[in-house]
């Protein structure tokens, strides 16, 4: 009996409790505590009406049990009481649609923002385009493999880290153009109370001041193929001061890649450096020992393309196959990630050409 | 006008999902079915009209 009432309040106490949270969260912004406190008052407001509704008819079913002696009534209609019983919860819905439409017109207001940030969902990644900043990169799941196939323990953030964050300054309106490459994604982050699609082809919009500086999580909630659950959000809110450094370091790191561009590299320094890139932006598909799926897709190991002609293997790379899962990599990768992963297909995974390419041959 | 009149009153009372059986018998015996047609398209065009005004009211108050 004790142990059972230690057990009890064991479960009630908080760390268990907190681990037990089935509600949606306020979230850290003006906004996402707007619509928390909307889902608190329908959800009430169901509440009353549920318990009523139930009350009144185990009550009767209760009082007027047969074993009591109570016999049926037999009757076709009664307008009154249906009209009520029709006009009443209308009436309800209707009062709490005033609420809702305010909280909507303020979720769609995304006028007068400070930023504006495009957002593109592919498979399975995001890329992320500052509109007035000329900032443009990929973000990528970050989890190593060796967490996902079980070979080591998994951290708290397994399958919701990158290697790129979306980072944002807090207390300005960032305005988000959400759209698709490939297929229909979602772009998704709790704390924001943002969940919106990302269709190919359209461009939806949503937005977030954010108060605090912090890191913020989400996924991809569209199920948008095979690693669907590997495309991870991740946002970084950063002080104005912060995030002004950030642009800058962004724009030093660009110029400092264009200067990589025209570099000559040692095939080793490509092979290395070709493994990451592959190991990041490719193994998805071709697997990380390059056979493939078969029937989905083609293995590096002995490929006609990756042993062929170099310069149709660069092709496939840089501009993709239409219709294919085989996306264009020049938006994602640099002259010098694909010089680099290039190099790697045709020299490692089984495959012995030879040759290597330079960045500075890479068309883009 | 008092065809026209039950015709109408029916049809609010199938909007509201409510109908009674005295009426229901009324209207399959003495109703005419281009009446219902009519008051039925006249009644679906006047709740587009008050719910395109009710947003355009609402969008008024708003900004
Ligand atoms: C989303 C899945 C996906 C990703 C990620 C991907 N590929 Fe592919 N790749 C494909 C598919 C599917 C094909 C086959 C296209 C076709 O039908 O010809 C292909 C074909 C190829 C081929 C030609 C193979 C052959 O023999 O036909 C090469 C080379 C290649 N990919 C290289 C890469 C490189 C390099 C990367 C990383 C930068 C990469 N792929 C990332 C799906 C992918
Ligand atoms: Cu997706």
């Amino acid at each position: 009996m004790s142990k059972a009432l230690t057990l009890a309040l064991s479960l009630l106490s908080t760390p268990a409790l907190a681990d037990w949270q089935v509600n949606m969260n306020k979230g850290v912004t003006a906004l996402s505590r707007e619509i928390f406190d909307l889902h608190m008052l329908i959800f009430w407001i169901c509440v009353v009406i549920g318990v009523a509704v139930f009350g009144v008819m185990f009550y009767s079913i209760f009082k007027h049990r047969k074993s009591k002696g109570a016999v049926a009534e037999h009757w076709h209609e009664n307008t009154t009481v249906e009209v009520v019983w029709t006009v009443i919860p209308s009436i309800i819905l209707i009062a709490m649609a005033v609420p809702a439409t305010a909280t909507l017109m303020d979720m769609y207001d995304t006028s007068e923002a400070d930023v504006d940030i495009q957002i593109t969902g592919y498979q399975w990644k995001w890329r992320y385009q500052y509109l007035d900043e000329d900032i443009d990169f990929f973000s990528n799941l970050s989890t190593p493999r060796e967490e996902i196939v079980n070979e080591s323990a998994k951290n708290p953030n397994y399958l919701l880290e990158v290697d790129n964050a979306l980072v944002i300054p807090a207390n300005k309106k960032v305005r988000f153009l959400i759209t698709a490459n490939d297929v229909i994604h979602s772009w998704w982050v709790p704390h924001f109370a943002v969940k919106k699609d990302a269709i190919p082809g359209f461009i939806n919009e949503a937005w977030v001041k954010v108060e605090e500086p912090g890191v913020y999580r989400g996924q991809c909630t569209e199920l948008c193929g095979k690693d669907h659950g590997f495309m991870p959000v991740v946002v970084e809110v950063k002080s104005e001061a912060d995030y002004a450094q950030w642009v800058a370091d962004q724009k030093a790191m660009k110029l400092a890649m264009a200067g990589e561009a025209s570099k000559e590299f040692s095939m080793d320094e490509l092979i290395a450096k070709g493994e990451g890139v592959y190991q990041a932006a490719c193994a998805g598909c071709h697997q990380p020992n390059g056979q493939g799926i078969p029937g989905a897709f083609p293995a590096i190991t002995g490929s006609a393309i990756a042993t062929g002609a170099i310069d149709a293997h660069i092709d496939i790379i840089v501009n993709g196959k239409t219709g294919t899962a085989m996306q264009a990599f020049k938006e994602q990768l640099s002259a010098v990630d694909i010089a680099a992963v290039v190099t790697y297909q045709r020299n490692a995974l089984g495959n012995t050409v030879g040759d290597m390419v330079q960045p500075s041959a890479i068309q883009k | 006008m008092k065809i026209w009149m039950q015709a109408i009153w029916s049809v609010m009372a199938s909007f509201l999902g409510v109908q009674s059986n005295a009426n229901r018998e009324r209207d399959f015996e003495h109703g005419r079915f281009s009446v219902f047609v009519v008051a039925g398209l006249l009644m679906t065009f006047a709740f587009l009209i008050s719910v395109f005004g009710l947003v355009q009211l609402v969008m008024m108050y708003v900004k």
